[in-house]
């Protein structure tokens, strides 16, 4: 096996394919006594971390002018390096090892904890750039039949002899990619009362460490299910990382916004601080402007559906809708710092709605000390 | 009598005689001697067909000598030119039996040969050489000059001799020499199959003793059918001539000793020389007979009915009411151009267009009027079996196939007759009223009538989502081995001190952050 713990092999084997799409390795696992290498490495090719740059860059481009990615600063490779102990530790192989997911705990811990917060603007947008395509990360299963029987190779190829003279030998492959979230359900074991070798809370602090990663993957299920971290507010504080966080979560659908929504009412109900609420408020509603203007755009388009005057315009942000209802066009206008009237024509409020008896925005608005008005 | 010449050899004894470029000894004429007729003959043919002849014929000049002994024999004289030109004359002469000679004057000594590459010279001059002394390295001979021989008299007495089948069937040009009473029927006949022929009247002297004139028709046909060569030649009195070279023709089948082509320079410009076979001998035409074609022949000449005159004229006022009718015809089809279809097959008609190849789709266009679909298409109309297909009887008119017209007028005065517009398509149906007409303009291509209004549906456009353009990346797993833990890289070794907070030069600190647990 070569030398996987260099920083160079580690670049161009895990990261590279990772931020520009290949082949993944993953080999093995990796202990926090790399780190020590990794600071000043001595194998540094200024072509691979160019080409892991040009990459990102791209990438960061489409979600936002969020800043820029020249550099590659060891707390990313240390949460690349978590990333790929916890998808080693997927492969059904491994699965019941108690040893072996009790060391990985502790070394991916201590990775995280070198890691730490994103404390700027670049920490998060860098550390997005280069996991930002986690989501799309997946393993790709070949199930081979052959006439003497069959074969199962998880994420590999398999060998050419086995699949050579398909016809005579009647081989056949099946092939099955088995996607992020599916890879680290495999890390839940629910039959363990071990805490000590719980990989999914490990899994859980390492999306955190992440924001815009985190939130890019908000519709995960349970047990990864998304909640809003100290991290995450901490990003949204930042007006340019707020408006990434909001064009990623729009790119990823109503399931996404709806799961983001879920995870806000979970935190009022947590009793969070109501600096937080009014953040998470403000957000909310910037969410529900954007997309209320993405479907009056759509609406003005010939031949398009008129939007009814009875339904909401924005059944994936219930509480963001009730929240703007409430509130009124003029005053999250003011919130949001957009003109009224662009405001009211992309979120036109119907005057003879039916006011709900249970308004779901009533806990965050009552958490973020805005007063309720009608409208 | 005669010795060889040294190589760089400078004087000669024969007078004349003179060092070529290449030292051979070389005088300013040649001479061959022939021994007869008919080695003279062998010896021009050889070379005409060699190519040599038509330089020679500028110098050349045919002696009859008489030897001391009285016999007669052929000398041939040229100029000689260069030892190449002499070469090639050697070598034809040494094919046909001949000597040469070169020299000037009188005196000519034998050319040079295998033996003497550098030629010979005389060792001594014949006291009395007469007219031509020939010096060889077996005899030195005095001749006597007898007469001079024409060379365009001799190839009018030479007779042409047959030649194979095969090399003489279809000829590019063909003339055709007509006796007087059988002129009007050929032309008549070449006229009326609209041969490309051209003909003249030519006369000539029998020649000899006789002052008989003879006149014939001249034919003149241009690549003519084998059928017209192979009729020609059967009928007597008609004699068939090819061209050989510009200014004479051999009888067809036949061919001149010697190639005319080569000696086109002893004939006059417009001169026409025609070499008969069988002994018949050749007629010389001073000039070139005024072809003019033979149809205009024929009508001039044909017998025409005479001009019958104080005839009074009508217009065609009356007219024998008759109706126009359909009955079965017993001609062969014509081209199927139309069709017209009951209304009531639209449905099968329209599937039946859909199926069509597109590119006789677009040849078919069609005209609906309330009882029928009348479709038009040259070439494709044929392909639709439904209803009455219509064939095309020119002038835009159109009648059932099948039938024909009773009574059978042409399409043009049917149109005349109808009155109808002149951009009108008529269809002779044969019902109670028998002609339907279509102006051209309601005839649309069937592409435009095969679809109904099309609904189309503007899709919305959304942004590519992220990534599209990008591979995915997947996982090549190699899972941790049991002394992973101990074992990999980076399980053994110190984690180095946290790391200070990055800082760039646009990032910007973010600043309300707090902990949604209040921590």
């Amino acid at each position: 096996m070569a030398d996987y713990g260099s920083f160079h092999q580690f670049l161009t084997r895990f990261v590279t394919p990772l931020v520009a799409g290949g082949r993944v390795e993953v080999d093995g696992l990796i202990g926090p006594g790399v780190l020590a290498g990794w600071i000043r490495p001595v194998d540094l090719d200024a072509t691979a971390v160019a080409w892991v740059h040009d990459a990102a860059r791209l990438r960061l481009a489409k979600v936002g002018p969020i800043g820029h990615a020249d550099h590659l600063p060891p707390d990313i490779l240390a949460l690349a390096a978590v990333w790929h102990n916890l998808v080693a530790m997927t492969h059904p192989d491994v699965r019941g090892k108690m040893s072996l997911r009790r060391k990985v705990r502790q070394w991916c811990a201590a990775f995280l904890e070198w890691a730490g917060v994103p404390f700027s603007r670049a920490d998060v947008s860098l550390r997005h750039g280069i996991l930002g395509r986690l989501a799309q990360l997946g393993r790709v299963d070949t199930h081979v039949t052959f006439w003497a029987g069959y074969a199962d190779f998880l994420g590999v190829a398999p060998p050419a002899s086995l699949v050579a003279l398909p016809r005579i030998r009647r081989v056949s492959e099946e092939k099955t990619r088995v996607g992020f979230i599916e890879l680290l359900l495999g890390l839940d074991a629910p039959d363990l009362d071990d805490d000590s070798a719980d990989l999914v809370g490990v899994a859980r602090a390492a999306l955190a460490l992440s924001p815009l990663t985190d939130l890019s993957l908000a519709d995960r299920p349970k047990p990864f299910t998304f909640a809003w971290t100290s991290p995450a507010l901490n990003a949204l504080g930042d007006e340019a990382l707020r408006g990434a966080a909001a064009r990623i979560l729009l790119g990823r659908g109503a399931a996404a916004l709806r799961a983001v929504e879920q995870a806000t009412l979970a935190a009022v109900r947590a009793e969070c601080l109501p600096a937080a609420a009014q953040l998470l408020l403000r957000f909310h509603l910037e969410l529900a402007v954007f997309e209320g203007m993405s479907a009056a755009r759509a609406a003005e388009a010939p031949r398009g559906g008129q939007p009814s005057s009875g339904a909401s315009p924005l059944p994936s942000q219930p509480v963001a809708w009730d929240a703007y209802t409430r509130l009124g066009s003029e005053r999250v206008a003011a919130l949001v710092g957009l003109p009224a009237e662009l405001v009211a024509r992309a979120l036109p409020i119907d005057p003879n709605r039916a006011t709900p008896k249970e308004p779901p925005s009533a806990p965050l608005l009552a958490r973020a000390g805005a007063l309720e008005t009608r409208t | 009598m005669i010795e060889r010449v040294a190589q760089h050899q400078s004087r000669f004894r024969t007078p004349g005689l003179g060092p070529d470029s290449r030292g051979v000894a070389l005088g300013p004429s040649g001479v061959v001697l022939v021994p007869s007729m008919e080695r003279l003959v062998a010896f021009l043919r050889a070379a005409g067909e060699e190519g040599a002849l038509d330089e020679l014929l500028d110098s050349l000049r045919i002696l009859q000598v008489l030897s001391a002994l009285r016999t007669r024999e052929l000398v041939v004289e040229v100029q000689a030119g260069s030892s190449h030109r002499m070469d090639r004359l050697a070598a034809i002469a040494r094919l046909v039996g001949a000597m040469v000679f070169t020299g000037s004057g009188r005196h000519f000594v034998k050319y040079r040969d295998a033996q003497a590459p550098f030629g010979y010279d005389i060792a001594q001059l014949l006291d009395d050489p007469q007219d031509l002394a020939l010096y060889h390295d077996r005899f030195s001979q005095p001749y006597r000059h007898d007469k001079d021989i024409a060379l365009r008299d001799l190839l009018l007495r030479l007779a042409p001799v047959a030649v194979p089948r095969t090399r003489a069937e279809a000829p590019r040009t063909l003339y055709a020499l007509v006796r007087t009473g059988l002129g009007d029927a050929v032309v008549g006949y070449l006229a009326r199959w609209a041969v490309p022929a051209r003909v003249a009247v030519v006369e000539w002297q029998r020649g000899g003793t006789s002052d008989v004139v003879e006149r014939a028709w001249l034919l003149q046909l241009a690549q003519p059918a084998p059928r017209f060569t192979k009729l020609l030649r059967s009928l007597p009195g008609v004699r068939l001539f090819v061209p050989d070279g510009e200014r004479a023709v051999v009888e067809f089948g036949h061919r001149h000793p010697i190639p005319l082509s080569a000696c086109a320079a002893l004939f006059g410009a417009e001169e026409l020389v025609m070499f008969r076979a069988g002994g018949d001998g050749a007629i010389t035409l001073p000039s070139r007979p005024p072809f003019v074609d033979v149809q205009t022949v024929t009508s001039l000449v044909a017998n025409a009915p005479a001009t019958v005159e104080n005839v009074k004229t009508f217009g065609a006022s009356g007219s024998f009411s008759l109706p126009l009718k359909l009955v079965p015809s017993g001609s062969p089809p014509k081209r199927v151009a139309a069709a017209v279809i009951p209304l009531g097959d639209q449905d099968t008609l329209g599937r039946m267009l859909s199926v069509l190849p597109p590119a006789m789709l677009n040849r078919i266009h069609v005209a609906f009027t309330e009882t029928s679909i009348y479709l038009y298409g040259p070439d494709a109309a044929s392909v639709i079996a439904l209803g009455v297909l219509y064939e095309d009887l020119g002038d835009n008119v159109f009648a059932p196939l099948g039938w024909s017209l009773s009574p059978p007028i042409p399409s043009d005065v049917l149109r005349q007759l109808s009155r109808a517009p002149g951009d009108a398509r008529l269809f002779v149906t044969g019902a109670k009223v028998p002609l339907t007409a279509i102006p051209t303009s309601a005839f649309v291509p069937a592409t435009r009538v095969l679809l109904a209004d099309l609904p189309v549906l503007e899709d919305a456009l959304i942004a590519p989502p992220l990534d599209a353009d990008t591979a995915l990346p997947d996982v090549w797993p190699t899972p941790p081995g049991l002394l992973a833990g101990l074992m990999s890289p980076g399980a053994r070794g110190d984690v180095p001190p946290p790391r200070a907070p990055l800082q760039l030069d646009t990032a910007t600190s973010t600043g309300t952050g707090s902990d949604p647990s209040g921590g």
